[in-house]
């Protein structure tokens, strides 16, 4: 394995590790409730102009609000944490979270919640299972509502990529399939501790495995999207930095030749020796395009660039300003 | 390893310059601005700090200070980037406050991070392994790695988090990554 495979492999372990560490739903709804009071509490009063209007009933009115609120924000909240089989799960499932998804202000933030989505019903499936056998009814309830899920997230990440954000689809996607990859895995050992329920976690199975195959197609044709994309920049930036660097060579020497009489003869001589460097990096650059290795092409062009910078610096102050302030080698 | 860091400064080459106009932030904003980066901010004091309970108050202290802020009138140009800099701020100060265990005790004393997902041995194995050597690197090092791939921030936003340019963050990151690998393949 290279060096750039292994960072590239390190770099994914990273991120790999980042999602492993996060709040769980009940945590960020609890602080969500924290920062929400606090918020509340340093809210200025504004008095309403139409307060008169309601000093007779204010009680009632205010009893009435709170039970609007309190009592629909809190049956969401509750559902929140419910499993198949409780009495508020069809509130999470029907209409908290098809709520969320309707409020996402982003076609990137609908992407994950869709992901999210796929993911939540396999892990209630998990954790319905681990306290009782699963049945056919709830399996095949289950495949259902994923399936339709997974749908809703690819449609969700191929309109991402529309717009442009094809490496933002490309996460969603890759995560996606670790979503269902992971859960594949974990379905296999509940069938190892669970043969009679081998059959019913078989339907779910084959659901994730339809999924994973539809969303490794689509990972697919994104990532050839970006790299496309990104192999099209990278020869745009070269040929910009190429053209950059060699006119302000041009440019210099022209300058050292000029800059004859002020410039003394040994301050002449290091400023030479400088351009000397710096095109025979230019060279190095030029042969690195012509055999393809555009990345390191690329790197040797921005290295003669910032010396190219520093030399013009130098030659300015020195014979603009009259500073000395270019020194030979020592 | 230097087409890496190629890619890295190419990116930042590449990336349009962000601007953003100064605004007032009101209340929908800042609690959708909540629903949005509290994982990330939770997960950015983590790693600073190393106790899943502090990092939890943290990031709750990150939002309360960053309402302080917008109450008192005053306009924020990048919320993302200011609600880092808050949480920034605030994991200094409890570093300096607590002298707060470093990662690698936290590990020895039997802590895991881990939320209640399950995850496969595999990854339990990995994560462990990450784990170990990044406790070992340096804070600052331990920072930009963390924003860049665990919170999965543009280099040119880790920039302005941290009142640095871009190539310089890019080096950073270039470096830590460098310094984590020869870590991980002297086990």
């Amino acid at each position: 394995m290279t060096t750039d495979e292994n960072f590239k492999h390190l770099e994914q372990k990273l991120e790999r590790y980042g999602a492993g560490v996060s709040l769980s739903s009940s945590e960020k709804e609890f602080h969500r409730g924290e920062v929400l009071s606090f918020m509340r509490a340093s809210r200025k009063p504004v008095p309403s102009p139409y307060v008169h209007l309601f000093v007779l009933g204010t009680r009632s009115f205010a009893a009435i609000i709170l039970v609007l609120v309190v009592g629909g924000a809190g049956l969401a909240s509750a559902a929140e944490g419910s499993l198949p089989g409780n009495l508020l799960y069809p509130v999470k499932v029907r209409f908290t979270e098809p709520t969320v998804a309707a409020l996402s202000f982003s076609k990137e933030s609908r992407a994950d919640y869709e992901v999210e989505r796929a993911s939540r019903r396999l892990e209630e499936f998990a954790r319905v299972s681990t306290t009782r056998p699963p049945d056919t009814e709830t399996a095949e309830a289950l495949a259902d509502s994923l399936g339709a899920h997974i749908e809703d997230a690819q449609t969700a990440i191929t309109a991402l990529a529309a717009e442009g954000n094809t490496e933002e689809a490309l996460d969603a996607s890759a995560e996606l399939e670790a979503v269902l990859t992971a859960h594949a895995e974990v379905l296999e050992r509940f069938e190892d501790v669970d043969p009679d329920a081998a059959e019913d976690i078989a339907i779910v199975s084959e659901e994730i495995e339809s999924g994973i195959a539809e969303t490794s197609e689509l990972s697919e044709s994104l990532e050839d999207t970006v790299t496309e994309t990104i192999a099209e920049d990278i020869m745009e930036t070269l040929h910009e930095q190429k053209e950059d660097a060699e006119n302000t060579a041009a440019r210099l020497l022209e300058r050292i030749q000029l800059a004859h009489t002020t410039l003394g003869e040994e301050d002449e001589q290091t400023a030479l020796e400088e351009m000397a460097v710096i095109e025979e990096l230019l060279a190095q650059a030029a042969a690195a395009e012509t055999e393809g290795l555009y990345t390191d092409a690329l790197l040797l062009y921005i290295d003669a660039d910032e010396k190219l910078t520093h030399l013009e610096v130098f030659l300015e102050t020195d014979t603009e300003l009259g500073i000395d302030v270019i020194e030979g080698e020592e | 390893m230097t087409a890496n860091l190629t890619r890295l400064l190419w990116c930042n080459m590449k990336a349009p310059t962000v601007s953003y106009m100064k605004r007032k932030i009101d209340e929908t904003t800042f609690i959708e601005a909540y629903d949005t980066y509290a994982e990330a901010i939770f997960r950015y004091c983590f790693f600073r700090i190393g106790d899943r309970d502090r990092a939890k108050d943290l990031m709750q202290e990150t939002f309360t200070n960053a309402w302080a802020y917008v109450q008192k009138g005053k306009e924020i140009e990048n919320l993302r980037a200011f609600l880092y800099r808050v949480a920034h701020n605030a994991c200094v100060n409890e570093i300096r406050r607590s002298k707060a265990q470093s990662l690698e005790v936290m590990q020895e004393a039997g802590f895991d991070p881990a939320d209640e997902r399950m995850r496969s041995p595999e990854t339990e194995a990995e994560a462990a392994l990450v784990r170990m050597h990044l406790a070992k690197l340096p804070g600052s090092a331990r920072e930009v790695l963390t924003l860049r791939y665990m919170d999965g921030l543009p280099v040119n936003e880790i920039a302005v988090i941290l009142k640095e340019s871009p190539n310089t963050i890019s080096v950073r990151i270039h470096r830590a990554l460098g310094e984590l690998q020869k870590r991980m393949q002297t086990l």
